[in-house]
């Protein structure tokens, strides 16, 4: 059976967001921020808590390796930068140990008493906004399934790796989707490279979470970056439907028109990968 | 003497690595009392926590105070204020493990097992299985259980002293000669299960005859490296009850 292997230090497996930074990601979602600074704060915030899954009293153990390429213009790069530029995908205690700073917010929590108290929490940044260009996706896949390939003949025996794509628009470089199949046959023993898809929007549509079909996609577009989806896997299916997602056995990975809640879920969902060891 | 442990051993998910063994058990022999926890691997300090449990609930019943003042001798464990942004984080999130506990009382010659999360025991007479708790089916193993929580928020829903989420149940041994208990963690429960629905009758045989730490080794390696038998930490406990 696929997607079952465990994770462990001695068999990790890899997330890596891939990261429209097009021009159109400056747009201002319904929070008032762009859409580029909105994904740059899930993203962070999906770092760290990935790093806190891994942390233990004595440090944090590797049990996946994170990366992000972002792309605009014509190419597709590394996101992080510093000590996280010289390659993608970089052991999780390594990104721990490296962000570019360390922020100081402020986060409203239950005072108990049923009122909200302001508490100071620590915000590491280690991806920035950027947003400016064209949207050049079939140089981010490819760059994305050089790293991949790379990565299973390293890790033969894990827990495939799962790519988490964020767009808010059309390819700008061509037809992505042979690409994307591609991308999704690259495999370990365990399975298949998983791709997911988040599709942006200020329009302020219904957004489509998960779907089984395309039967219920408006457009071309919408269809394309469904196909380009993976099934969502077994232990998936649970996460989801803890949302109030209604994921079966033809869900995709795959959420059109998605706003402030749908990326929160999506980047949640497609991280929790199986139980570590 | 009517309560006596025949076995008790513990394997860690990674042999070269046993002081990681997030396990913890104690026994208290001349009270008939086992009390067995499984810390959770995403915690901050599983290990701690587990073993704060049992050493707790060795001597009391479940009860809101007593889980308190585990809770309380936790913190104290650690100052997150000194703790690095990553270790404060795991930290706030908690630890979580589960917690069983067997209790023989030899004047009505029963045993209660009670249980908040996976771990899982076995009532035996004879050479048969009578009944498993909490749990029947290998599949209820996948579910996410409900754990005991370093964060007192997240135990707001058990109601410990209602029970609320919580398994008791009582095994009665006047009838019978010999009755065997079985104690253990969810990766041996999940595979004693399992193999039984795969129509596997020796699982639990070889199970009941381990006398020794080697012969618990052994076969939980064959078993990890046929695939089996998840890789996690493994204590097994066998004790003997008799009128």
């Amino acid at each position: 059976m696929s997607y079952t292997a465990e994770i462990s230090r001695t068999s990790p497996t890899a997330f890596l967001f891939l990261v429209d930074q097009s021009g159109s990601m400056q747009d201002i979602m319904a929070n008032g921020k762009s859409k580029a600074q909105f994904v740059a704060d899930v993203l962070n915030r999906t770092f760290a808590t990935l790093i806190t899954r891994c942390t233990k009293s004595e440090g944090t153990r590797d049990y996946f390796e994170v990366g992000v390429l972002g792309y605009s213009g014509a190419t597709a790069q590394n996101g992080l930068s510093g000590e996280l530029a010289a390659r993608v995908l970089n052991p999780i205690s390594v990104i721990e140990a490296h962000p570019l700073r360390i922020e100081d917010r402020v986060k409203r929590v239950d005072d108990g008493a049923g009122g909200l108290v302001d508490q100071s929490i620590k915000f590491p940044i280690w991806f920035e906004p950027k947003a400016g260009g064209g949207t050049p996706m079939c140089n981010a896949i490819t760059t994305a399934a050089e790293q991949l390939v790379a990565w299973c003949d390293a890790h033969p025996d894990s827990y495939p790796p799962t790519v988490l794509h964020v767009t808010d628009g059309e390819s700008t470089d061509g037809d992505p989707e042979g690409l994307a199949q591609q991308l999704q046959q690259i495999t370990t023993s365990d399975g298949n490279v998983l791709l997911f898809n988040l599709h942006v929007s200020t329009s302020g549509g219904d957004p489509v979470k998960f779907p089984a079909s395309d039967a219920g996609l408006s457009d071309s577009y919408a269809k394309l970056l469904f196909r380009m989806s993976s099934p969502l896997p077994l232990h998936l299916h649970k996460v989801a439907q803890d949302k109030g997602i209604n994921a079966n056995m033809e869900s995709r990975g795959f959420v059109f028109n998605g706003d402030i809640a749908e990326i929160v879920d999506f980047f949640d969902i497609g991280t929790r990968a199986a139980q570590l060891r | 003497m009517a309560f006596r442990i025949l076995f008790d051993g513990t394997v860690a998910k990674h042999l070269d690595t046993p002081g990681e063994n997030e396990d913890a058990y104690r026994i208290a022999p001349a009270r008939g009392r086992v009390v067995l926890s499984d810390g959770a691997s995403e915690s901050f300090d599983a290990k701690s926590w587990a073993n704060l449990v049992v050493d707790y609930f060795l001597e009391s019943d479940p009860s809101d105070e007593e889980l308190g003042s585990c809770i309380r001798s936790y913190e104290g464990l650690y100052d997150p204020h000194v703790l690095s942004w990553s270790k404060a984080a795991a930290y706030e999130r908690g630890s979580f493990a589960t917690l069983l506990i067997a209790q023989d009382d030899h004047d009505r010659s029963t045993v209660t097992v009670t249980t908040l999360g996976d771990s899982f025991a076995v009532w035996c007479i004879g050479n048969d299985v009578i009944e498993t708790t909490p749990y029947v089916s290998a599949d209820q193993f996948t579910q996410k259980p409900t754990l005991l929580a370093t964060r007192p928020e997240l135990n707001s829903e058990m109601i410990i002293n209602e029970l609320g989420t919580w398994s008791r149940i009582e095994w009665c041994y006047e009838q019978h000669d010999t009755c065997l208990l079985l104690c253990m963690t969810d990766a041996l429960g999940a595979w004693l299960l399992n193999s039984r629905e795969q129509g596997s009758l020796d699982a639990f045989e070889r199970l009941s005859r381990i006398t020794d730490q080697k012969e618990l080794l052994e076969l939980v390696e064959v078993e990890r490296a046929s695939g089996a038998m998840r890789r996690d930490d493994v204590t097994l406990i066998i004790a003997t009850l008799t009128c």
